[in-house]
């Protein structure tokens, strides 16, 4: 009898680390499980996020053909001798420009703005005594939003 | 727990890493940069900014914009290298009121360089927290080896106006020695080459059974990857000017779209041997507009630069010296910095070491990974709490013509499952041999068997129609399961096979190494293979064509089908892919011929027949008819071979 009773005193504690065991191994393969459900979601955020900051990138060096663009266009302006091989050309600055609106990049309005370093990046100090100082006198390089992020700064002239 | 951050806190940029599921990770900022300036300033509103933003705005306020506070940082007023950086910092600094230590002015209020060192700290610890979502207590910061007692007590001090529980403040070096695992190697010595944005550092690091000793340390806190993008601006300034006596360094724009192009020039030097810098309208005169274009090849930046990579080399070579070790003890090399990217760099490093360095992760982020893995050590991360054992080497079966076709690759975590559809290599063969490869040679016989059975009964039907899943299934144990399933009668076998990660390492190793030194010669099999089974194929159709068709085709026709058939038989005899190739297009250009005027002429009796029927049908029904279609799938690659036929 007392054989027995200890036997079983025996098997209940058997019983138990058994079931403690089986609890951890559960709980563990549902951590595991969870994770990976957890990591999947995470991965997809994540690729989404590194496909937009490839377009990102990829737009930044458009900006780049559209800058000389830009700077192209200046130049026609100060020369009489316009003709329709220029606007041709505009015309496909025109179309650089359409494909980045459509795109989600738009401009960021600097000139007469106040400075900003979260839209804007100084890179000379003027003075200028028609203007308050802290305004933006001058944009060398255009600055570009894509959705709601900074594409890239615009490059600027700050009054005094 | 919370998770534990690693931060390289730089003189120019700081990243920070964490241990996530094991693996370190570097941390993007809020901005989405895996980088941050090291920069602080305080706006004319009083706004505090941190990173790109505060040097977004350093010109328009460059007293008020603190950066490099790292030279500074548990510095006496009086040491040698406060007074010098004092010469080339924008900002006010002065001597503490009470001690002699450094007061930097920043806005209205003076600060220890502790506390800029602090609002660079706290904003990494916001921005991570955002990143992982959960509060972050703990952190393990870098300092360079040559910091003393002070510098290191004052970061450890910025760590904690941060909000950190600074758990160490660990050597650079010793770091990036941490993220490539060095640590392990008892009774190494170990160089890590530290070429950064603005400083050169070199130390000497000697590893111990628990510890990483620093036995000595050198180089020039002011050499860096900034001189290098410098000595290309200059070297377009000259060139510019001889070209067009026009000086762009007094232009700012222009000046900043030659530091923006320099530096990109720099980088693609690293892949390229030739790159163009081109800056359309970079300025003008009264000519008109002018255009900057030169061409700068590797050899030409190389002499551009050759004495600042000498400069390097002789102070690792005197740090050698001065520590009392030979070069050829030292068994391990370490690059660490964007700058070590430059192949000449990193072919000086080895030339001088006689060893090739270790270079494979970021250098801009080896170092905040290994304050990470510091981290998951310290943390618990690490550990492996679940050991998950991977697979050695590839699993798979002999294929059509003797191929070994891989099911489950190499280091694939077990246990896993991979199931694959195979078909039958002739007409109506009944049982199908699998036969269970280990390795990574292309030919079956090049690996080792572990296994094989047959798997019969399979109804009479044409090549490529019956369907064969093959499964693998590996348990945690290693116990591979592999089962054979006739997906038309429902007929299985399978064998079970113990032991496959039982393998020994030098096995292993022998057989990975096999594999590399035959790759090109099994490459080569492997076409003759593919381009026999492809003959194969094309042959049978060939043959199908004159058996079913052959009344249709004409007398001069069916002799050259017949021909290329025969000559491409002849050319598979002889292992040449080349001559196997030539017949097998000879044999498709006839096959192709053939096939038209087959289709012509059935086109012309089925005309013929719908005019006569048409006439029968004058009422007009039309009858539609749904056309015979193959669906072709993956069966025709991956063909059974059975030897059993």
């Amino acid at each position: 009898m007392t054989d027995k009773k200890i036997l079983l005193k025996k098997m209940k504690r058997k019983l138990e680390l058994y079931k403690k065991e089986r609890e951890e191994y559960l709980d563990g393969w549902k951590r595991a499980k969870a994770d990976l459900v957890n990591y999947k979601k995470d991965e997809l955020k994540r690729t989404e996020k590194m496909v937009d900051r490839e377009k990102a990138n990829f737009l930044t060096k458009i900006l780049l053909i559209l800058d000389n663009f830009n700077r192209a266009e200046e130049e026609a302006k100060k020369s009489d001798e316009n003709d329709g091989l220029v606007e041709g050309f505009l015309k496909i600055k025109e179309q650089v420009e359409a494909l980045l609106s459509e795109e989600h990049v738009k401009e960021i309005a600097c000139l007469g703005e106040d400075f900003n370093p979260l839209y804007h990046e100084a890179i000379e100090m003027i003075d200028e005594e028609s203007l308050e100082s802290g305004k933006i006198a001058e944009v060398l390089q255009k600055g570009y939003m894509y959705k709601d992020e900074v594409l890239r700064p615009a490059k600027v002239k700050v009054i005094k | 727990m919370s998770k534990i951050l690693g931060i390289d806190l730089g003189t120019t940029f700081s990243a920070m890493a964490f241990v996530e599921g094991g693996e370190p990770k570097i941390i993007e900022n809020k901005e989405g940069s895996r980088t941050t300036p090291s920069v602080i300033a305080v706006s004319k509103k009083g706004e505090r900014l941190v990173g790109t933003i505060a040097r977004r705005q350093q010109v328009t306020n460059p007293e008020n914009t603190v950066f490099a506070v790292k030279r500074l940082i548990g510095r006496r007023y009086d040491d040698r290298e406060v007074q010098d950086a004092k010469k080339s910092l924008p900002y006010e600094i002065r001597k503490e009121e009470k001690g002699d230590g450094v007061e930097i002015k920043l806005g209205e209020k003076w600060h220890k360089p502790a506390e800029i060192s602090a609002m660079i700290l706290q904003k990494l610890k916001k921005d991570a927290e955002e990143k992982i979502g959960e509060k972050i207590t703990d952190a393990i910061i870098t300092c360079p080896a040559y910091f003393d007692d002070a510098q290191r007590k004052e970061t450890k001090v910025a760590g904690e106006i941060a909000g950190f529980n600074v758990r160490r403040v660990i050597n650079e070096p010793t770091a990036a020695a941490l993220a490539y695992g060095l640590s392990k190697k008892k009774d190494h010595q170990i160089v890590v080459y530290d070429f950064g944005g603005g400083t050169f550092d070199i130390s000497i690091l000697d590893v111990g059974d628990d510890t990483i000793e620093v036995k000595g340390t050198g180089g020039d806190s002011y050499l860096g990857g900034e001189d290098f993008d410098n000595r290309i601006v200059n070297w377009l300034i000259e060139s510019f000017k001889n070209d067009y006596g026009i000086d762009l360094s007094k232009d700012s724009l222009a000046l900043q779209r030659l530091k923006e192009e320099a530096e990109k020039a720099k980088k693609e030097l690293s892949t390229t041997m030739q790159t163009d810098i081109n800056i359309p309208f970079i300025t003008s005169d009264d000519s008109g507009p002018k255009h900057l274009n030169y061409a700068l090849s590797r050899a030409k930046f190389e002499s551009l630069v050759s004495d600042l990579i000498e400069r390097s080399i002789e102070l690792a070579k005197k740090v050698i010296t001065d520590s009392g070790i030979k070069i050829e003890d030292i068994e391990e090399v370490v690059l660490v910095g964007g700058q070590t990217r430059m192949p000449k760099i990193q072919e000086k490093a080895q030339e001088l070491f006689n060893k090739e360095p270790n270079k494979e992760i970021n250098p801009d982020e080896v170092v905040a990974i290994g304050a990470a893995i510091q981290g998951g050590i310290l943390g618990g991360d690490v550990k492996d709490v679940l050991l998950l054992d991977v697979i050695p080497l590839s699993l798979g079966i002999e294929t059509l013509g003797g191929k070994n076709t891989v099911l489950i690759e190499k280091n694939t975590t077990v246990p896993t499952q991979k199931t694959e559809v195979f078909s039958t290599a002739s007409d109506s063969q009944p049982s199908v041999q699998i036969h269970v490869l280990q390795g990574e040679r292309t030919m079956a016989q090049d690996n080792k068997s572990l296994g094989q059975f047959i798997l019969d009964g399979i109804p009479p039907a044409p090549r490529g129609v019956p369907q064969v899943e093959v499964s693998f299934d590996i348990d945690s144990n290693g116990i591979l399961n592999v089962s054979a399933k006739d997906k038309g009668t429902g007929k299985s076998q399978s064998i079970r096979i113990e032991g496959t990660c039982g393998i020994s390492d030098e096995e292993v190793e022998r057989m990975k190494k096999e594999a590399e030194e035959y790759a090109q010669a099994d490459k080569e099999k492997e076409e003759l293979i593919d381009i026999k089974n492809q003959s194969d194929q094309v042959i049978y159709s060939g043959e199908k064509m004159l058996k079913d068709s052959g009344d249709k085709i004409s007398a001069d026709k069916k002799e050259t089908l017949e021909n290329a058939i025969k000559e491409l038989k002849e050319a598979q005899k002889e292992d040449s892919t080349e001559k196997i190739k030539e017949k097998l297009e000879a044999l498709n250009t006839a096959a192709q011929e053939v096939g038209k005027e087959i289709h012509e002429k059935s086109q012309q009796e089925s005309q013929e027949q719908q005019s006569s029927t048409g006439e029968e049908n004058k009422e007009g029904k039309e009858e539609t008819q749904e056309g015979d279609y193959e669906e072709k799938g993956e069966n025709e690659e991956g063909e059974e071979e059975s030897k059993n036929n």
